[in-house]
């Protein structure tokens, strides 16, 4: 293989200038003539690389560690002190957009400008203009001169040139530090393209996670000699060790010496025996300020206090006036970070989050009880994908791999004491090659947490397990979630759903209950809300009691329904209304949709059958004719249990049976409360009982005797 | 995977040797033409008059030059004025648009590289393009007053022959010439600012030492009468544009064969500040954006 850049001991001394004294410190006129001499400074020292055709390669090392001059030389822009370098292609510089734009030209005369200082013939700019124009998409201005051209427009056409010149070779320094999130997404874009094109790309940047992700080799500069650890890993990781000590960077190591938490500058990585197991991009924190996230990474770090196993720092963002403060904590195979932040001024920060990326060898993931594969991450992917419906009360997450020596077994929980916070998971975009895992805190528009203070962050603990270990843990979760999620009559059980109770008989095992089951609904200024649309906690159990609370969407109201079994195949419950601001509603209702088989009702006042429902049937029909409230309504059908729905608060309710429209294949049992006279049910705030009845089911007598 | 078909485009070693010169410019002549037009285009898009500025500027220079010297310093030895071949106005039109294109190109070379740092900063091309453009854009200038001269001379009775053609050897030297000192000031400007305010002075003072709106003669006959030490004309002889402004007008107006007394000592500065800028260009040049 020939190299397509070559570079021979290359040593880059930079000179002192002269200059009047007192303007430029030293070497005036005066120490010439004393022979003074004025100290150099050494860039480079005797560097030796070969880059290879089609390779990406980064340049990491601190400031001033010589790799902006190192990529100078390639360029050409500057020659080295002493040593060769030949580079056997042409050079184009991704950074240097409209670099030589001359003002008073037009677009269409600046790109001949440009496209020949990067090494073209007006032939060839000739055959691509056209591209270029259409590239950069400001056709209309193209025989305008640049200096009426917006920025935005001035960088568009140079990029468009840039990423048409077609060279060998493209250098690309800090690139993906400037311009604005749109513009950086399409450089990473382009980048990837070019690499897929197979052209060279140099790369310089001190985004780690950046070099990781694009690059084949990386080559670290230290005090202007070249350090080559051999894989890309491992040089980022001998990089990070050797400045570790160095503020804002520090190494967290258990006893055993098998998990590694490198902090730096707002980033965490994981390392399990020595091998990172988080992606480039690590674990970080954002806040989410005018729908713009900022990262703790774009912060200014300091570590009040620092051990083998523990660091307590603190990070002020650059943009936002917030200071974040972690405590890391790294104990056997658990790192634990205590997280809090501090407005330093009146500001309203919409949401922080807590991002973990996880390379692509993690493909599996449990949450929520359900253990499902991460969809594989493909080139078309531009936008971030999640792939789980957060569920607040889920506070656990593990994410499994096949290639488990590696790649352990993670457990990733989360406590968040002030405000609710729930887990996302998804796939990040081809670029970014990592699965995520974020945490994402809403912060309520409330005056509280928007005046300088301190607020309440989460507690974030990730535990290195074993496979073993998650199966119990699995098996556990789902037997304890299932006892909660059901409740089991004589002959019939109940499942808890979001937002609505199906109802099964147990012997011979059928449902009963058809599309919305069991609901309830309320109607405030002319809107019914269904409780299927409610935000639903996870259900509690207390004095064998379930419990389940939802927020009203729209409305400053929850719902608490309470549930029990009062009987051998009777089910009671109570629903309560909880009102934080006045609320008047104009009535509400418990359904019970049946499935279509029951065919004969019965109330207080009379009795009918179901008719059937003709296809093209849009609204409910109610069946009674006599409207008087009572306290229960009842179906049954041919081998059916009947089923009665009842309530407790004497006279309050209607009780109707209800053909429903024809897609929900449903009879539908419905206790109504409207107000007296044409007006409305006044809440005020506090906890109001709505309903309080239940449903009772029997067994046919006909087929206990079959 | 034959040597042969892998082109070198960048070489550190062949950036300071004066042997890849050549082969740097032939591969940067589209560039040079770019930078040419670039400066063109942009000097005269604005301009409601154009290039006509290239005509009016030196004329409106000429009639200041001719008020002050008819009406204000009516000298004695201005009599040696009155017995010339030609008309004072297109003499010292003819030296004027001359000097004028030397001075310009000269600044604008010194100024060059410092003023393309944007360029020279970022991307790699043989250097020397830069203050060579800055030579180059000048001549249209040059031209176009060139032919407004030759009428104005007509107009005034004057004649022209065949002779004029040594002009173009005259205005060789003069390109040659303001090209190695261009360089080597360009190059000089970057390293140590002085050299900016050396040569704006130094035009400044060969602009009244050199026959530009007076005639040769007027300074010979000065040292002849004894007005003048015999060393100051030896030292005045000394420089180029003596020899290059008078050898111009003998060729233009006065329709003489070129003289060789006039050519050797222009001809031998220009190939000696040609060699000396290019040289000391080709050496500081590959490192001169660590300078800016």
């Amino acid at each position: 293989m020939e190299a397509i850049v070559e570079i021979k001991n290359i040593s880059k001394v930079y000179p002192i200038r002269r200059g009047f004294r007192d303007l430029r410190g030293e070497g005036g006129i005066l120490d010439l003539i004393r022979g003074r001499k004025t100290e150099k400074k050494k860039v480079l020292n005797n560097i030796n690389l070969e880059i290879y055709k089609g390779e990406t390669v980064g340049i990491i090392g601190k400031n001033g560690s010589g790799k902006s001059t190192l990529l100078k030389i390639i360029a050409g822009v500057t020659s080295p002190t002493s040593g060769i370098v030949k580079v056997y292609g042409r050079v184009a510089s991704l950074l240097e957009l409209g670099a030589g734009f001359h003002p008073l030209l037009t677009g269409r005369e600046n790109i001949y400008l440009n496209a020949s200082l990067l090494g073209m013939r007006k032939k060839q700019v000739d055959e691509i203009i056209e591209y270029i124009i259409e590239f950069s998409g400001i056709r209309e201005f193209i025989d305008q001169p640049v200096d009426t051209y917006s920025s935005g427009m001035y960088v568009r056409l140079g990029f468009a040139i840039a990423s048409h010149v077609n060279p060998d070779i493209f250098l690309v320094d800090e690139v993906l530090a400037v311009g604005d999130e749109e513009f950086q997404r399409k450089c990473r874009w382009k980048i990837g393209e070019l690499h897929e094109e197979g052209k060279t790309i140099i790369f310089v940047s001190h985004d780690l996670g950046t070099v990781h992700a694009l690059c084949d080799r990386v080559f670290l500069l230290e005090n202007g000699n070249l350090v080559d650890r051999g894989s890309v890993t491992s040089t980022i990781n001998y990089y990070l060790r050797k400045i570790g000590r160095e503020s804002g960077i520090h190494t967290l190591v258990n006893q055993k010496e098998d998990f590694e938490a490198i902090f730096c500058h707002g980033r965490i990585s994981l390392f399990h025996n020595k091998n990172e197991i988080t992606s480039p991009m690590g674990i970080d924190q954002t806040f989410l300020y005018l729908q713009q996230p900022h990262s703790s990474t774009m912060s200014d770090w300091e570590i009040k206090e620092r051990k083998m196993n523990f660091i307590d720092g603190s990070g002020n963002l650059f943009r936002l006036p917030i200071k974040c403060n972690w405590k890391i904590k790294l104990e056997n195979n658990e790192l634990l970070i205590e997280s809090n932040f501090e407005l330093l001024k009146e500001i309203e920060i919409q949401a922080s989050e807590f991002r973990i990326f996880l390379p692509e060898n993690y493909s599996r993931f449990f949450y929520d009880g359900i253990e499902e594969t991460f969809p594989p991450l493909v080139p078309g992917d531009t936008t971030w994908k999640p792939i789980t419906i957060p569920n607040p009360d889920e506070t656990t997450t593990f994410v499994l791999s096949e290639n488990q020596n590696n790649y352990p077994p993670l457990k990733i929980e989360f406590s968040s004491p002030q405000f609710k916070s729930f887990m996302n998971i998804g796939n990040t975009d081809y670029m970014s090659r990592s699965r995520y895992i974020s945490i994402f805190t809403h912060i309520p528009p409330d005056r509280n947490f928007r005046i300088p203070g301190k607020i309440e962050g989460i507690t974030l603990k990730i535990s290195i397990t074993k496979e073993d270990d998650y199966k119990l843990w699995a098996e556990k979760w789902k037997s304890s979630k299932e006892a909660l999620k059901k409740i089991l009559l004589k002959d019939f059980y109940i499942k808890l759903v979001y937002g609505f109770l199906e109802f099964f008989m147990s012997e011979p095992e059928k449902q009963i209950t058809s599309s919305i089951h069991l609901h309830f609904q309320l109607k405030c200024k002319g809107l019914w809300l269904l409780s299927q649309t409610f935000f639903w906690g996870a259900p509690r159990l207390e004095n064998s009691k379930w419990i389940i609370k939802g927020k009203c969407p729209r409305l400053p109201a929850s719902l608490i329904c309470e549930m029990w079994k009062s009987s051998e195949n009777t089910i009671e419950m109570n629903i309560y209304l909880e009102v934080y601001e006045e609320l008047e509603l104009e009535e509400y209702n418990v359904s019970i949709a049946l499935i279509l088989d029951y065919s004969n009702w019965e109330t207080l006042y009379e009795r009918g059958t179901f008719s059937p429902i003709s296809e093209d049937q849009k609204e409910y029909i109610h069946l009674n004719k006599n409207y008087e409230p009572s306290d229960w309504i009842k179906a049954s059908g041919e081998n059916l249990p009947n089923i009665t729905l009842f309530t407790n608060l004497h006279n309050k309710f209607r009780m109707s049976p209800i053909n429903p429209e024809f897609s929900l294949r449903a009879r539908i049992l419905q206790a109504i409360a409207s107000p007296e006279r044409a007006g409305y049910f006044v809440f005020r705030p506090g906890v109001h009982l709505l309903f309080s009845g239940g449903v009772k089911l029997e067994k046919e007598i006909g087929s206990d005797q079959q | 995977m034959s040597h042969i078909s892998r082109k070198i485009y960048y070489d550190s070693e062949a950036q300071t040797s004066l042997w890849g010169l050549p082969r740097d410019l032939i591969s940067a002549r589209e560039i040079l033409w770019r930078l040419v037009w670039r400066e063109i285009k942009a000097r005269y898009r604005y301009a409601v008059m154009g290039f006509l500025w290239a005509v009016i500027e030196p004329i409106l220079f000429m009639l200041l030059l001719l008020f002050i010297f008819t009406f204000l310093i009516r000298e004695r030895n201005m009599s040696s004025l009155n017995n010339l071949s030609t008309p004072m106005a297109t003499q010292i039109l003819c030296g004027l648009i001359f000097w004028q294109y030397f001075s310009t190109s000269l600044i604008s070379a010194t100024y060059s590289l410092v003023n393309h740092q944007n360029l020279v900063k970022k991307l790699y091309f043989p250097r020397e393009v830069i203050p060579i453009s800055c030579v180059i854009y000048p001549i249209l200038n040059l031209s176009i007053a060139f032919i407004a001269l030759i009428l104005i001379h007509l107009i005034l009775g004057g004649k022209v022959n065949l002779n004029i053609f040594w002009g173009s050897v005259w205005l060789l030297i003069l390109i040659l010439t303001t090209t190695g000192l261009g360089l080597l000031f360009s190059i000089g400007y970057v390293h140590y600012r002085d050299i900016g305010n050396m040569v704006n002075f130094g035009l400044l003072l060969g602009f009244y030492a050199s026959p530009v709106f007076y005639p040769l003669d007027l300074v010979i006959n000065a040292c002849r009468n004894g007005n003048l030490p015999p060393w100051s004309l030896k030292l005045y002889m000394m420089n180029p544009m003596v020899n290059i402004l008078e050898g111009i007008r003998h060729c233009v107006l006065s329709g003489k064969s070129i003289e060789p007394h006039l050519l050797t000592f222009p001809l031998l500065f220009s190939v000696i500040s040609l060699i000396v800028g290019t040289y000391v260009f080709r050496k500081l040049s590959s490192t001169v954006s660590d300078y800016m």
